[in-house]
């Protein structure tokens, strides 16, 4: 066989795999050369390790976990800001609603008794740690007393 | 209608990537998804995860990188339920996402080697891809994994293009037409790849073998 017409190694290549045209194929069968090639190439090709990649059974179950771990974060990560949002938002609403200074103490006048009437003596009722006090209340009991002379 | 390609891309063979749901039964699946159950979505999951990892460590030659990978494709799968028309299988989409997610890996790598001067150790490749056959004896289990060790050193050599197509051809047995049609290139791209792929790791081995 006239060697101008012996296959390319790239032809040869292609054949062992499969991919070349039929009618080219056919050039081996007259062809020594072509194919001692073809048999070196064969028997290198073929003599490849073949890696074992194949994964144990668990894998799918882990992976799904994984997977459902990773588009949970991700969620998450998408409503932070808004939840930041909301968060500093509340905050600022129970600062402002729950401010409540502390009253300013009341100045205790006492008023005549007789002139005392339930509404009067209720507006005019101390606080009532005032009425506590048993030293004063000994002292307006005194006042009665006088007055009443 | 399904184009000649996705025609074409859809038609698996044997040792390619097949899977134990069929079709109505993956629609109904993705309606499940689509209408907020998560645990479709799992269960998809649980179904591809042997031959998606399986497919990028063959890739990358590394399991915890190809597990890395996996999940990424899945990510980007739960991203595109939405828009999934269906002209194609789930395990179509995947096959091709992980195989351009695995020549994207294996680009940033080498960019890495050159940019660092991190070299790949090349005398310590992945441990459990070299575990070896148990069935062998000792002496032939070493002789696999050394065989195995100047394999993947010779891979490593190969551009990253070329290490995927050469991985597909040899080893998944997927056509180059459909080789092609997952990584958008023309079958006579693919067929140039290969050969130079082929020589290169020829090359390599009768140097190995002469040392």
């Amino acid at each position: 066989m006239n060697s101008k017409d012996c296959m390319t190694e790239q032809e040869l290549t292609l054949h062992y795999y499969g991919e070349l045209d039929a009618s080219r194929s056919r050039h081996l069968a007259d062809c020594q050369r072509c194919t001692e090639h073809l048999e070196a190439l064969t028997t290198e090709l073929a003599g490849l390790p073949k890696p074992d990649c194949t994964p144990d059974a668990l894998a799918g179950v882990r992976m799904a976990a994984r997977v459902t771990e990773q588009l949970t974060n991700r969620r998450r990560r998408r409503w932070l800001p808004a939840l930041g949002a909301v968060a500093v938002a509340t905050l600022a609403l129970v600062i402002t609603f729950s401010y409540n200074p502390q009253p300013e103490p009341v100045q205790v006048t006492l008023s005549s008794p007789a002139a005392a009437t339930p509404m009067s003596l209720e507006e005019d009722m101390p606080d009532i740690d005032f009425l506590e006090d048993i030293e004063l209340l000994k002292e307006l009991d005194l006042l009665t007393q006088i007055e009443g002379v | 209608m399904p184009t000649a390609t996705t025609a074409i891309v859809d038609s698996l063979p044997e040792s390619g990537y097949s899977q134990t749901m069929t079709a109505a039964d993956e629609q109904l699946l993705l309606e499940r998804i689509r209408a907020g159950d998560d645990s479709g979505f799992e269960q998809l999951v649980r179904e591809h995860t042997g031959k998606v990892i399986g497919l990028a460590w063959r890739l990358v030659g590394s399991k915890e990188e190809a597990e890395d990978l996996a999940q990424e494709a899945f990510l980007r799968l739960h991203r595109s339920l939405p828009g999934f028309r269906g002209d194609s299988r789930i395990s179509t989409w995947l096959y091709r996402t992980t195989t351009r997610l695995a020549i994207d890996h294996l680009r940033r790598e080498r960019i890495k080697r050159r940019l660092f001067f991190f070299r790949q150790d090349n005398d310590a490749p992945d441990p459990v891809e070299l575990a070896g056959d148990s069935r062998l004896d000792p002496g032939r289990e070493f002789q696999s994994q050394e065989a195995m060790r100047l394999l993947r050193k010779s891979l490593d050599k190969l551009s990253p293009r070329q290490q995927v197509i050469f991985n597909l051809r040899h080893y998944e047995g997927l056509p180059l037409k459909e080789i092609a049609a997952h990584l958008d290139l023309e079958t006579g791209t693919v067929k140039t790849h290969l050969h130079r792929a082929v020589m290169q790791l020829r090359q390599d081995l009768a140097e190995y073998s002469e040392e």
